[in-house]
């Protein structure tokens, strides 16, 4: 009988090192949690920053020849890169697909989520905080000219594809169901598929962002042969994320994004923006870091960051032309949304749309 | 196709009339042995003509290559700096030179491939095609690498063939410490694993996992026939959940469950909770095979073991272990293949593979919008060669060991 | 003299019963620990994080589309009834799948067994080409084969009745009526008795060796009694495919997509291509001497095959063959890949309103409680099997 008790000893005494050891475990961590380190100290300390973006859409973030990062999401990465580090390149690209992009941002693993990603209220509230529109979109068809389909209500019975995981699958379940109208939804994962199952017409229609549908339809054999329906069923509009609980990064990048527009509002541009630094308008000059401060001190940035961002990225103007305009995937900007606002100074620039900044100062 | 089995049972036919030997008899006897064998045979022929006819005319004539050879080195090594490109480069050099080594000492096998690739080599080193001149040496450095092998080959072993499973040991380590880079030493800073892609990661991922799923699979495995309950339960759970779940939604998982299990500050990277996850799941798999290869230990060995006086724990490691190990190794092999063809699901979690690299490539370029045809082809055509030599291999070594003859 | 460490003079260090509780108590303890401790950093690190996590969006509506269901879905209904409908359309991938990958597999292995030189070959060809390629490759080239087949439009008809496009493979099929389940039942209840009688056949068959046709007779009283209930039930109507609307899409009958039969071709042939060498290693494993006996008592060869070899070759081919159909049952979460609404697929989509974590976890119980289907039959199998034999 005695070796009962001796067991029952030894239990005792193994149930109290593994106990002791788990109270010190969460000691550790309770003091571990105590000081919040600023992400803006942490992307300095690191010495890059961490975007959660894509490598498979044209113009806006996809892979050049070279294996280099390029597109109108990844430049405004550079440009966050460059304001904080001085260094444009000094940027890591985490590739995430759709479904994965809430759990990304939400971890806090990334310090920017530029992916493409709609601004829906849900999304800001559960998934990160949305910084500013930087691209305005919306959700169209696309069908082939010989079925003589002119408007989307006109397509009750077809088949329709669309890529999965976006909003853009369930603006498309909502718009059918609202107008009553039947139809075959295939979803697929990416992008070369579908366009594959367009083609051949195992899909009467293509929906999509507009944008990409006018970049898409323009590298098909045929172009004239697709016709992109005039309704537009949703607003897309797509901007940066950053994570939530550090609000000096989160008004940092708005700053960052913000400085972008204002540059092109205000004509400096990556060409000529020593010349501006040393002119004499004083909005510029503010801009640039030569006179008086907009608050750089606050978010933690040097005086003259915006004057890396623009000679290394360019002003918003730039970047587009560079990845959407004539240089990218080729969308007209004039006239449309993603034209400045319509009394911004510049003279030479496309206006009446809605892209705007507030003032720096 | 009956007919055809029932000869087949039958068994050989008696010794040969005149008229059955020679090109002709071959032929009478494997092909036209029966009315209904001819006619299947006449019939496969006609559709593998055409079949074949079909693909080669579009390979030559229709498919628009540019898609591949604009492109080579993001399918060889994804997005790594090209600066550093020499040095997965001699990586191959230093495999190629233990290929070398294998051929003098084993022929067979390893002269086939020791030949083919230098052929290769040489072809790939002689097209131009925008290599630059310090890869372009590289790649027609590899015949002469296993020319170097073979010449020092005796050598090195001298009578001590285990000095080659070291000096394959060996080599890998530098291999891979060549690819990831050493801190501080010029010329050979570390790279950011997040670059490493296309091929190379696909080759890297598949022999980390097997090669770290061994210990942790004879651990399962012995754990799952331990006579404590507990352990036993606790291995069996692990190994049938790893084994019933699809690997995207164990990378998935780990993708977004694993970076919870350290503190925030601190970032793991991708590849590495891929090779932990791929890791995991092919020890499970592992785990299987390494029962089954103890299970067909024969049972005398067991039995002499205990006569000779050794303990339950000393009979496993000492006798049936090294012997059940032995038995398995076409199981790794082919655990090797079906894990490297798996490394092509990484693409879920955002890693560029060479398969998910061919897909970015068609999507991200315009102008590739429609060779999708030619990256597939080319992509199956790699991980085909891989895998088949593999098993290949593994056929041989089979053989060799007398597997299933015992 | 500390006595209390001492039972029957051997030290509890030495005691055989102490060590082997105490090695299972500790063993236990570092386990749940393990468990313990992961668990709980994780659901810590969840809440501390506000990673949305839980189960509350189940029964919320779902509002995504899913393109094929078998059991009919409407974008209104609930998300654990989308998860139902997405985990209906994967068995169904599955279980054809296996049917048809097991019946490739056999006759691809018989084929490489072969006396042809040429059909051979071709077997052993396609074993090499197909288990060599990653089925994600795969996958995508069978789905450009089916879309390189004309549009709906455009597509081959039989009869007005049977389609094929590259949408896929339009069918009649019955759609059940009033009568339906009580039709079900008759023959339900007429298998029975069909089996019933076949016994008792059997057993007069070899008790008294009077020829009974035991098999026969089964099958003609169930096929019977079904067939006059269908004719005087009328329990189904037969559903025809229709062109309907401007684009032509098929209403009626049976649909096997064009992403479901991609899918089914390149899950077959890559899963038939294991078979096949498991089917073949099986075959031979079957000593010569069997194959000998059989021979001189006067069987055919594919009566050998059939009776002798086939049957003792099973013992080898059950266990791997399993293992592959779970394989394949896990292989269809590629299905999103070339568009047909499998659970992976589906939950993917789902994510953008429901949490992701709960989604792959509902995912991963799903497949778990599917692969320890597949291992529980293979084992009933097994056992049943081995009793026969000894």
């Amino acid at each position: 009988m005695r070796w009962k008790l001796a067991l029952v000893l030894m239990m005792v005494a193994v149930f109290a090192v593994v106990i002791a050891a788990c109270g010190e475990d969460a000691e550790e961590e309770m003091v571990e949690e105590e000081p919040a380190i600023s992400r803006l100290a942490t992307v300095q300390e690191r010495g890059n920053v961490i975007c959660a973006s894509r490598n498979d859409v044209p113009g806006y973030g996809s892979l050049d020849a070279n294996g280099r990062n390029v597109g109108f999401d990844i430049d405004l990465c550079r440009a966050v890169a460059a304001a904080v580090l001085g260094d444009a390149e000094a940027i890591e690209i985490v590739l995430i697909t759709a479904a994965e992009r809430g759990p990304t941002i939400q971890s806090g693993d990334v310090d920017l989520l530029v992916r493409t990603v709609t601004w829906t209220t849900s999304r800001d509230a559960g998934w990160g905080n949305y910084i500013h529109t930087t691209f305005y979109d919306g959700q169209g068809f696309m069908v082939s000219k010989d079925l003589g389909v002119t408007s989307a209500y006109e397509l009750g019975g077809a088949s329709v594809c669309v890529t999965s995981g976006t909003t853009t699958e369930l603006n498309m379940s909502d718009f059918f169901r609202q107008n009553n109208l039947e139809y075959n939804p295939i979803v697929f994962e990416d992008t070369d598929v579908v366009l594959d199952a367009y083609q051949e017409g195992q899909c009467d229609v293509f929906t999509n962002d507009r944008s990409q549908l006018a970049a898409l339809r323009s590298a098909l054999p045929n172009p004239g042969d697709h016709v992109i329906l005039p309704e537009t069923i949703s607003e897309e509009p797509l901007g940066p994320v950053v994570p939530h609980g550090d609000e000096q990064w989160f008004d940092l990048v708005k700053t960052v994004i913000a400085g972008i527009i204002y540059a092109e509002a205000y004509g400096v541009n990556s060409g000529n923006v020593s010349a501006m630094a040393a002119g004499d308008n004083v909005k510029v000059k503010r801009l640039l870091g030569t006179e008086g401060s907009f608050g750089q001190e606050t978010l933690g940035l040097r005086e003259t960051f915006m004057q890396d961002v623009i000679s290394s990225v360019g002003n918003y103007g730039e970047i587009y032309n560079r990845n959407l305009g004539p240089e990218g995937i080729d969308l007209p900007r004039e006239g449309g949304r993603n034209a400045l606002w319509a009394n911004a100074p510049c003279t030479d620039c496309p206006k009446g749309g809605q892209i705007y900044a507030p003032p720096l100062r | 196709m009956s007919a055809a089995v029932a000869t087949g049972a039958m068994g050989r036919p008696p010794p040969p009339p005149p008229m059955t030997v020679g090109y002709v008899g071959w032929l009478r006897q494997n092909l036209f042995s029966s009315w209904i064998n001819s006619l299947v045979t006449v019939v496969l022929a006609a559709v593998l003509a055409w079949a074949a006819i079909g693909l080669i005319s579009w390979v030559i004539v229709t498919a628009d290559w540019e898609v591949i050879t604009s492109r080579v080195q993001l399918y060889l090594v994804g997005l790594y700096p090209q600066e550093g490109t020499w040095r997965p480069q001699v990586a191959v050099l230093l495999l190629s030179a233990l290929l070398g080594v294998s051929w003098r000492s084993w022929g067979g096998t390893a002269r086939g491939f020791a030949i083919g690739l230098s052929a290769v080599a040489l072809i790939v080193g002689v097209i131009p095609h925008g290599l630059q001149p310090l890869n372009r040496v590289l790649v027609l450095a590899i015949p002469a690498a296993v020319g170097l092998g073979y010449l020092v080959s005796p050598r090195l072993i001298a009578g001590r063939p285990r000095r080659v499973v070291a000096a394959a040991l060996l080599a890998i380590f530098v291999g891979l410490l060549l690819i990831r880079g050493i801190e501080g030493v010029p010329g050979l800073d570390p790279v950011n694993t997040n670059t490493i892609g296309g091929l190379l990661l696909n080759l890297l991922l598949a022999l980390f996992g097997i090669g770290a799923s061994m210990p942790i699979g004879i651990g399962l495995a012995l754990g799952r026939q331990s006579n404590l309950p507990v352990v036993k339960w606790a291995c069996v759970a692990f190994i049938e959940i790893i084994r019933g779940v699809p690997l995207i939604t164990l990378l998935f998982m780990s993708r977004h469950i694993l970076p919870l299990t350290f503190p925030e500050n601190i970032k793991i990277d991708t590849l590495y909770i891929t090779g932990i996850t791929i890791m995991l799941f092919s020890s499970a798999y592992m785990a299987e095979n390494v029962r089954g290869g103890m299970a067909a230990v024969a049972p005398g060995q067991t039995e002499a073991a205990r006569a000779l006086g050794l303990r339950g724990w000393q009979t496993t490691l000492l006798i049936t272990l090294p012997q059940g190990l032995r038995n398995i190794i076409p199981a790794i092999v082919g655990q090797f293949i079906s894990l490297f063809k798996d490394t092509s699901l990484v693409f879920i979690i955002g890693m560029l593979d060479l398969v998910e690299m061919g897909r970015v490539t068609i999507q991200s370029n315009l102008e590739f919008v429609d060779n999708g045809r030619e990256v597939y082809l080319f992509i199956a055509v790699v991980f085909w060669i891989f895998c088949f030599s593999m098993s290949y291999v593994s056929r041989r070594i089979e053989r060799a060991l007398g597997v299933g003859r015992r | 003299m500390n006595r209390l460490l001492y039972v029957q003079g051997v030290p509890f260090w030495r005691n055989v019963v102490v060590l082997r509780w105490a090695v299972q108590i500790v063993s236990a303890i570092l386990v749940i620990a393990v468990i313990a401790g992961f668990f709980g950093n994780v659901s810590r690190e969840i809440a501390a994080r506000d990673i949305p996590f839980g189960y509350g969006f189940l029964d919320r509506e779902a509002q995504i589309p899913i393109g094929e269901s078998i059991i009919g879905y409407h974008p209104s209904d609930s998300f654990a009834y989308g998860l139902l409908v997405a985990a209906l359309n994967t068995v169904k991938a599955s279980v054809l799948g296996v049917i048809l990958a097991t019946l490739l597999g056999i006759l691809v292995g018989v084929a490489r067994l072969s006396p042809n030189w040429l059909l051979n070959r071709i077997a052993l060809v396609y074993i090499e080409v197909f288990r060599n390629i990653p089925l994600l490759v795969q996958l995508l080239f069978w789905f450009l084969i089916v879309l390189s087949l004309p549009t709906v439009r455009e597509g081959y008809v039989a009869f007005d009745a049977f389609y094929l496009s590259n949408s896929g493979v339009n069918l009649p099929w019955p759609v059940p009526q009033d009568g339906f389940w009580l039709w079900a039942l008759v023959t339900v209840v007429g298998i029975v008795v069909a089996a019933v009688v076949a016994r008792r056949l059997l057993w007069r068959e070899t008790e008294t060796g009077k020829p009974s046709y035991p098999i026969l007779t089964g099958l003609a009283i169930a096929i019977g009694v079904s067939v006059i209930a269908l004719l005087v039930l009328g329990p189904m109507s037969m559903g025809i495919p229709t062109p309907e609307g401007r684009f032509g899409r098929l209403q009626g009958g049976a649909e096997l997509s064009g992403s479901f039969t991609a899918l089914l071709i390149g899950l077959v042939m890559y899963t038939s291509s294991f078979i096949a060498e498991i089917v073949r290693a099986g075959i031979q494993s079957v000593s010569k001497g069997q194959t000998e006996a059989a021979r001189s008592v006067g069987m055919s060869g594919i009566l050998t095959l059939r009776h002798v070899t086939f049957p003792q070759s099973l013992r080898v081919i059950i266990p791997p063959t399993i293992s592959q159909y779970l394989n394949l049952t896990k292989n269809s979460s590629l299905a999103a890949a070339i568009g047909y609404p499998d659970l992976v697929s589906v939950a993917s989509t789902m994510t953008q309103t429901a949490p992701a974590i709960s989604l792959i976890l509902v995912v991963m119980l799903t497949y778990l409680a599917m692969s320890l289907t597949y291992s529980l039959i293979g084992n009933l199998y097994n056992r049943a099997i081995r009793f026969k034999g000894t």
